[in-house]
């Protein structure tokens, strides 16, 4: 009688699956037909809804509700599990690359530079690891999954080719090296403390008895806070990202902030429900990282005339946030962090969806600076409602009521655990969230044009902006009003 | 209660608010407008008829539903609107003084832009008016209190092209505002020591707790309300800026309304208010005091339409007084009694000395000066309405007195407080100073001078017939359709009444409506006494004979006293005797304005305190956070030099900075 070594569920592994087939899938294509453009991308959003429906059944689970395989034979532990917070992540970060890849959507009028096919799958390759992270509870397949998610995005940057781009993916393999190494390294410690392959609950227990082996554990996960902090833009792992944003193309931006952000937090994720029930009184490393990014974030994005690097600040303040809740080490956080990060990927992918948009109408120089956006709503007052929905859902105010229910539930566990001082951090930083995005929208609203637009007649005539483009602001509009008007719909995806 | 009574109710109250929304659409036009208000007032008047035929007729008495009651927990809101004999008689005399003024108006105002606008505060003001006086919930009341206050700034604000307008309308406003803050207190105890908002309910609650200190401080606290609302001391001094406005709403706030609805809150509060003899002597003192006061001002204005207002203050005194020393067998029928008479004389008044002020073009005494001798249709209206004011037998204004004076005898023999005493010697003053300031106001009216005597005796000859311009001759005119206005009529330059009547006030002929609202005032005026005799009003129908004898006998004798100063030079005015300096003392109320200004200038700089303490440290921190903030970013992008490098070295700081807090601190 043969037994396999592990137990395979095709359909619970599908939202990892799909696009790593459709990656491979693509570069067939590629080598069977050259000079397919809009094959690839059709493959690739085949591929990315197959995966989306992968993870229906498993969004809103209740508490506890499961979807493992990998397992072990004879009942023992499964590498892969995704429960209702991983699938929802992993809904997002498909969803995400979708809207990526509508955004990149090649133009018939332009030269193909031939890079078409490797583009679209390092973007669903990169998904891949961002769906197979959310659910690793191994340390090999953790560590992997991780990494894929994040080496391809400097193929990303770099294949622009311009020098900026060049020196954003140095900034961005440089830290992607040490951080690395030390997700590596925590790798190594949290194996030697707990003597398991697994990232669970179970592995970190059999610590509770032993104090000497206590300390290694705990410097495990200070190294993945420091190596994960670097994938979702933590102060003080974050100098790469302005670099990195400006430098790329502006849909491999919105990928980074938004793809590369859910493969990071789901990586988070796992390890702190792993510790959870140790009973850590706090996270004290995870709160002052969330306090620093929020501040230096919006402080920063606050000075900011570029408004990808203005973007680019706001991921890192808005990252603070997202793993705030996580300082009080509950299952709620888990959940609240989560809610936390949908709705900021939302709002950022729309808001990158608009800049894209602009590019394309009005050329890249006017869409990429600050003084550019004035009195948009009188030239393009559709898309200024979208990107104001969107920076008022970033700063937490109606009519964003998605991002106002986010920063409470995100509060809330730190309130809970009477962690006051985060909590008045993080008031103060709504404040000052608030005075950074509505800089921007202050432009967008202002009813005169300024004396500079005698420059005007010079600029480029008016263009429309790609069909594809103008999908990916309808989609990400059209469900960050659905999730506003009712964001009990993201917070169910989560189960909450 | 039957159907038709329950919408006659609902409709008293909804007549006037839909006429008020309408005539804003068409506030442009004057006919549209002046038709909406009419049906408006037309309407109030024909239900509140019904209303007190069914209260009276059918005996249909009780609580009309509203909106429905609102789920406010264990705090129970019915919104009912109570019928009775109080409130129905009452709807009655504001829907025929609320009509009348309505009519006059529109004359009065007939070449103003803003007319429209105008006409349609009248009507909400009525709306509040009513539901103040329909009103079974102290919700409702507080509702309708707050729109006539509101209604009444706009209205005495109506030429806020003046200064002095827009300042008398604010005044107005502040003061009573004030007020009402301690109205508003005494409510809230009320209804939740009883734990409904329902007045009968309330009050029955409330009824078992006599001598309650809370009682007493919920009807201090009204009566506070009431004072500013009624222009009681020292609230006071709103009511003669309030002459800024435009004659009809004067004549709406001083007759039936404003000034009135503190008395008939107070009246409907009655059963309880009597359980409470600190407030009862509250208010005694309070009345005695305005009284009396506003009776010596009135006397000194130089301004006929001061002395008006000066009079409602003092005659709204004598009102409210009736309820501080009416025993509880008398109830609260006096008051009433009054609150009716007032409404119509004043009523009059007021319409026509708005009528004679535009044809003499001024209020001022000296503008006056001889009006009744010139325009001699305004002689019957005039003398009709100051006789009634100053309480002459059998006018409706004798009448209600000796029932006020009844009332504190009856206080004084049956219960013996001290409030009746203050409200009897009060009243008693009053009679001779209320006769003394109409007989002053009368001589002036009718003063010629000497060249002008004979002048005016000259034309009386030449005239070939004399035209009686009397009540009879004014409904004379109006039954006989003979398609001419009434006051062309004359215009063949024959009579006395066209002498000085030369059309130099540039107004238009004054309307058949608006001549007939007087008309019907002055007769209310002669014969309303005469409710006593009906059921309407619940009072016995008696009167104290040696208190009316004597009472009218100081009125005679403050009318020979006051005669007898009169001078025959000048104006014929008993007030110059005076001196001038003293009649401007008495014009500017005693420096009662003076002193709302040092009271409300300390408010104005405490404030101006706290604004600078604001500024100046509160917005500091404020401004602080910028400052420190655009340091920290300064200093930030100076850290980020974009080098791979440095992104290292904040990497390596991390990298240390949490491996030693997460191990330390776990």
């Amino acid at each position: 009688m043969s037994q396999a070594v592990v137990a395979v569920n095709a359909g619970v592994l599908l939202p990892a699956l799909a696009p790593a087939i459709g990656a491979a899938v693509v570069l067939v294509v590629d080598v069977a037909a050259q000079r397919l453009r809009r094959t690839h991308y059709m493959i690739a959003l085949v591929s990315l809804v197959v995966g989306a429906v992968g993870t229906f059944a498993g969004l809103g689970m209740v508490a506890g509700g499961v979807r493992q395989t990998l397992c072990l034979p004879g009942g023992g532990q499964c590498m892969y599990a995704a429960d209702a917070v991983a699938s929802g992540l992993q809904l997002a970060a498909l969803l995400a690359a979708g809207v990526t890849l509508l955004l990149s959507w090649p133009d018939d009028k332009k030269q193909s530079s031939g890079s078409t096919a490797v583009i679209v799958s390092l973007v669903l390759t990169a998904t891949a690891g961002a769906t197979a992270v959310a659910g690793a509870r191994d340390l090999g397949s953790w560590l992997v999954a991780l990494e894929l998610a994040t080496l391809p995005t400097v193929a990303l940057v770099a294949l622009r080719g311009a020098r900026s781009a060049i020196s954003g993916a140095i900034a961005l393999l440089t830290t992607a090296l040490v951080s690395f190494g030390l997700l590596a390294l925590a790798a190594a410690l949290w194996f030697t403390a707990t003597g398991s392959g697994f990232i669970t609950p179970a592995a970190a227990l059999a610590v509770i008895d032993d104090p000497s082996r206590r300390p290694i554990l705990v410097l495990a996960v200070a190294l993945v806070v420091a190596g994960i902090g670097f994938k979702l833009s933590l102060v003080p792992f974050h100098a790469w990202t302005p670099e990195a944003y400006d430098g790329a193309p502006l849909p491999i931006a919105a990928f980074l902030a938004g793809v590369s952000k859910i493969a990071a937090l789901g990586a988070l994720l796992i390890v702190i429900r792993a510790i959870a029930p140790l009973g850590a009184p706090a996270l004290t490393t995870i709160a002052i990282v969330a306090a620093a990014s929020m501040t230096l974030g919006n402080i920063m994005a606050l000075r900011q005339n570029s408004v990808v690097r203005l973007l680019a600040w706001s991921t890192v303040a808005q990252a603070g946030w997202v793993v705030m809740p996580l300082a009080a080490a509950s299952s709620a956080a888990v959940f609240a962090s989560g809610a936390y990060l949908l709705a900021y990927v939302l709002a950022t992918l729309l808001a990158f969806a608009v800049v894209a948009a602009l590019v394309q109408t009005r050329g890249a120089a006017r869409a990429r600076d600050l003084s550019g956006y004035h009195g948009l709503v009188h030239d393009h007052p559709v898309l200024a409602a979208a990107l104001g929905l969107a920076l008022l859902s970033l700063a937490g105010l109606p009519p964003g009521v998605l991002g106002l229910v986010a920063k409470v539930t995100a509060l809330r566990p730190v309130v809970a655990s009477e962690l006051w001082l985060m909590a008045v951090i993080a008031a103060v930083n709504a404040v000052l969230g608030v005075a950074v995005y509505l800089r921007w929208l202050r432009v967008v609203m202002a009813t005169a044009e300024p004396e500079t637009d005698m420059t005007a007649p010079v600029a480029a005539p008016a263009l429309s902006a790609h069909p594809a483009t103008l999908v990916a602001v309808g989609l990400a509009a059209v469900a960050l009003v659905v999730t506003s008007v009712n964001p009990q719909l993201i917070l169910g995806l989560l189960g909450s | 209660m039957s159907e038709l009574v329950l919408q006659a109710t609902r409709m008293v109250v909804l007549a006037p608010f839909v006429a008020s929304v309408l005539g804003l659409f068409v506030a442009r036009r004057r006919f549209a407008s002046a038709v909406i208000a009419s049906t408006g007032a037309v309407v109030t008047l024909l239900a509140g008829s019904y209303l007190l035929y069914a209260v009276h007729h059918d005996s249909l008495a009780g609580e009309v539903s509203t909106i429905g009651a609102l789920p406010l927990g264990q705090l129970r809101m019915p919104l009912h609107l109570l019928v009775d004999e109080l409130s129905a008689i009452v709807v009655f005399a504001v829907g025929i003084v609320g009509l009348a003024i309505q009519l006059f108006t529109k004359w009065y105002l007939h070449d103003d832009d803003r007319y429209g606008v105008f006409t349609g505060t009248v009507s909400l003001f009525l709306a509040g008016m009513l539901l103040v006086v329909l009103s079974g919930d102290l919700v409702l009341t507080l509702v309708g209190w707050e729109v006539m206050g509101w209604c009444s700034y706009l209205l005495i604000g109506h030429y806020s092209r003046k200064d002095s307008a827009s300042r008398a309308a604010t005044k107005a406003f502040l003061v009573t505002r004030f007020a009402d803050l301690a109205f508003v207190i005494g409510l809230i105890i009320l209804a939740s020591g009883a734990g409904t908002t329902n007045i009968r309910d309330l009050m029955a609650t409330w009824s078992g707790l006599p001598g309650s200190t809370l009682l007493t401080v919920a009807l201090i606290c009204l009566l506070s309300g009431i004072a500013g609302k009624s222009a009681q001391f020292p609230f006071h001094d709103w009511l003669p800026d309030a002459m800024e406005g435009p004659t009809p709403a004067s004549a709406l706030i001083h007759a039936a309304t404003m000034v009135a609805a503190g008395t008939f809150v107070l009246a409907r509060l009655f059963p309880i208010f009597v359980l409470s003899d600190p407030a009862r002597l509250v208010l005694a003192v309070i009345t005695a005091v305005t009284m009396i006061g506003a009776a010596i001002l009135a006397f000194g204005q130089s301004d006929l339409k001061r002395l008006l207002a000066y009079s409602t203050i003092s005659q709204i005194s004598i009102m409210l007084s009736a309820l501080a020393v009416a025993p509880v067998t008398v109830g609260s029928g006096p008051a009433v009694l009054y609150l009716l008479s007032h409404a119509m004389f004043k009523a009059l008044l007021f319409l026509a000395i708005g009528w004679l002020s535009v044809l003499v073009a001024g209020t001022s005494a000296v503008a006056l000066a001889g009006g009744v001798r010139h325009h001699k249709q305004l002689r019957v209206p005039l003398g009709i309405g100051f006789l009634a004011l100053a309480g002459v037998p059998p006018l409706a204004g004798f009448v209600a007195k000796e029932y006020v004076l009844g009332a504190a005898h009856d206080n004084i023999s049956e219960l013996g407080s001290a409030a009746g005493w203050i409200v009897m010697v009060a009243v008693g003053m009053s009679v001779v100073l209320t006769a003394a300031y109409c007989t002053r106001a009368w001589l002036v009216l009718t003063h010629l001078s000497a060249e002008e005597e004979v002048t005016h005796e000259a034309a009386v000859k030449e005239a070939v017939e004399v035209e009686d311009v009397s009540i009879v001759a004014i409904f004379t005119e109006l039954a006989s359709e003979g398609g001419i206005p009434p006051d062309s009529a004359p215009a063949s330059g024959s009579t006395v009444t066209d002498v000085h009547a030369e059309p130099e006030h540039g107004h238009a002929d004054i309307h058949r409506s608006a001549r007939l609202s007087v008309g019907v005032l002055a007769f209310l005026s002669v014969v309303g006494g005469l409710i006593i005799f009906t059921p309407l009003v619940q009072v016995e129908p008696h009167i104290t004979w040696w208190l009316a004898a004597s009472s009218f006998v100081l009125i005679v004798a403050s009318w020979a006293g006051v005669r007898f100063l009169a001078p025959v030079d000048g104006i014929g005015d008993a007030a110059s005797r005076l001196g001038a300096d003293r009649m401007a003392l008495f014009d500017s109320g005693l420096g009662a304005d003076g002193v709302y200004v040092a009271l409300a200038s300390q408010v104005v700089r405490l404030a101006e305190i706290v604004v600078v303490a604001d500024r100046q440290v509160i917005d500091a921190y404020v401004r602080g956070t910028v400052v420190v903030t655009r340091w920290i970013g300064v200093t930030g992008e100076r850290v980020h030099t974009r080098k791979p490098s440095s992104y290292l070295v904040w990497l390596l700081v991390g990298l240390l900075a949490v491996g030693v807090v997460g191990v330390t601190t776990w």
